[in-house]
C-alpha cells in the first residue's frame, strides 16, 4: 500500500469525524422541526441528509456509524412516502437517531 | 451516428474528468485516484461545472456520480454527447441504487459500467483500470 495515500487518509478520517457533530446538529434539527409541524420538504431534506451520511460514512471505513444512519434511512424512506408520521415512528426515529448520534461519537472518541 | 459501444480505447487511461457534489466523497476518491491510481483528475461539483470544464479538458474518461444537484450525471452525459469531441469519450457512472432499466439506458449512451457507492477508496482506482482494460480488449 501507498504509504502517502495511507497518511492522506488517515488525516481525511480525522477530519471527516471532526465534522460529524455538526452533521449530526443538523440532521437533530431537521428531525426537531419536522416534530412541531409536518413538512415533506423537511422530510425529504432529512432522509437526503442520512442518506449521505450513510454512504460517506462507509466511504470512510465508520461502519457503525454508517450501518446506524442506514437503519435510520430506510424508517424516513418508509415514513417518506407514507407522508406522515405517527406517534410509532417518532419513537422510532428518535431512537434510531440517538443510535447515530452514540456511533457518532465513538468515532470521535476513538480517533 | 457513431457506435458508442465500441470507441478507440488502446491507450492506457490517465485522465479523468470527475463530478461528485459531496465534497467529502469527493476528497477521498481525489487521493484513491491521484495517490494510487496516479490517474491526473479534474473535479466538479456539478454537470454545469462538467460542461464548463469540458471546453478546455478532454480527459480519457469520464466519471460521473448518477444524482447530482443543478445537473445530474445522465443529463450531463446526454449534453456532452452533443459535442463531437465527447461523442465517443467513454464514461463511468457512480450510483447507490441501479435499476436495470436505467443500466441498459446508460450503456445506450456510451457508459462502461456503473461502479456502487459507496465505493471502497483502496479498490476504486483498480476498479477503473479492470473497466478500462476490460472495454479496451472488447475493441477492435
Amino acid at each position: 500500500m501507498n504509504s502517502e495515500f495511507e497518511r492522506k487518509l488517515a488525516s481525511l478520517r480525522e477530519d471527516y469525524s471532526k465534522n460529524l457533530p455538526a452533521k449530526i446538529e443538523e440532521l437533530e434539527h431537521l428531525w426537531n422541526s419536522l416534530q412541531q409541524q409536518w413538512s415533506a420538504e423537511v422530510i425529504d431534506d432529512l432522509h437526503r441528509k442520512t442518506h449521505s451520511l450513510n454512504g460517506s460514512a462507509s466511504t470512510y471505513g465508520f461502519r457503525k456509524l454508517s450501518s446506524a444512519a442506514a437503519q435510520l434511512e430506510a424508517l424516513l424512506r418508509a415514513v417518506h412516502k407514507i407522508n406522515h408520521l405517527s406517534a410509532e415512528h417518532k419513537l422510532q426515529i428518535s431512537k434510531l437517531l440517538g443510535q447515530v448520534k452514540l456511533s457518532a461519537s465513538k468515532t470521535v472518541m476513538a480517533r | 451516428m457513431p457506435d458508442r459501444r465500441a470507441p478507440i480505447m488502446n491507450k492506457p487511461l490517465v485522465q479523468i474528468l470527475y463530478a461528485e457534489d459531496e465534497e467529502d466523497i469527493r476528497t477521498i476518491a481525489q487521493i484513491a485516484l491521484e495517490d494510487l491510481g496516479g490517474f491526473a483528475v479534474k473535479y466538479c461539483n456539478n454537470g454545469l461545472e462538467v460542461l464548463e470544464q469540458a471546453k478546455t479538458f478532454v480527459p480519457d474518461l469520464l466519471l460521473f456520480d448518477v444524482m447530482m444537484p443543478k445537473m445530474d450525471g445522465p443529463t450531463t452525459l446526454h449534453e456532452l454527447r452533443k459535442n463531437p469531441v465527447f461523442a465517443n469519450i467513454p464514461a463511468v457512472f457512480m450510483t447507490a441504487k441501479i435499476q436495470p432499466k436505467e443500466l441498459s439506458e446508460y450503456k445506450a449512451m456510451g457508459v462502461l459500467d456503473v461502479i456502487q457507492k459507496p465505493f471502497d477508496p483502496m479498490r476504486l482506482a483498480d476498479m477503473l483500470r479492470l473497466i478500462w482494460e476490460k472495454q479496451c480488449e472488447g475493441s477492435p
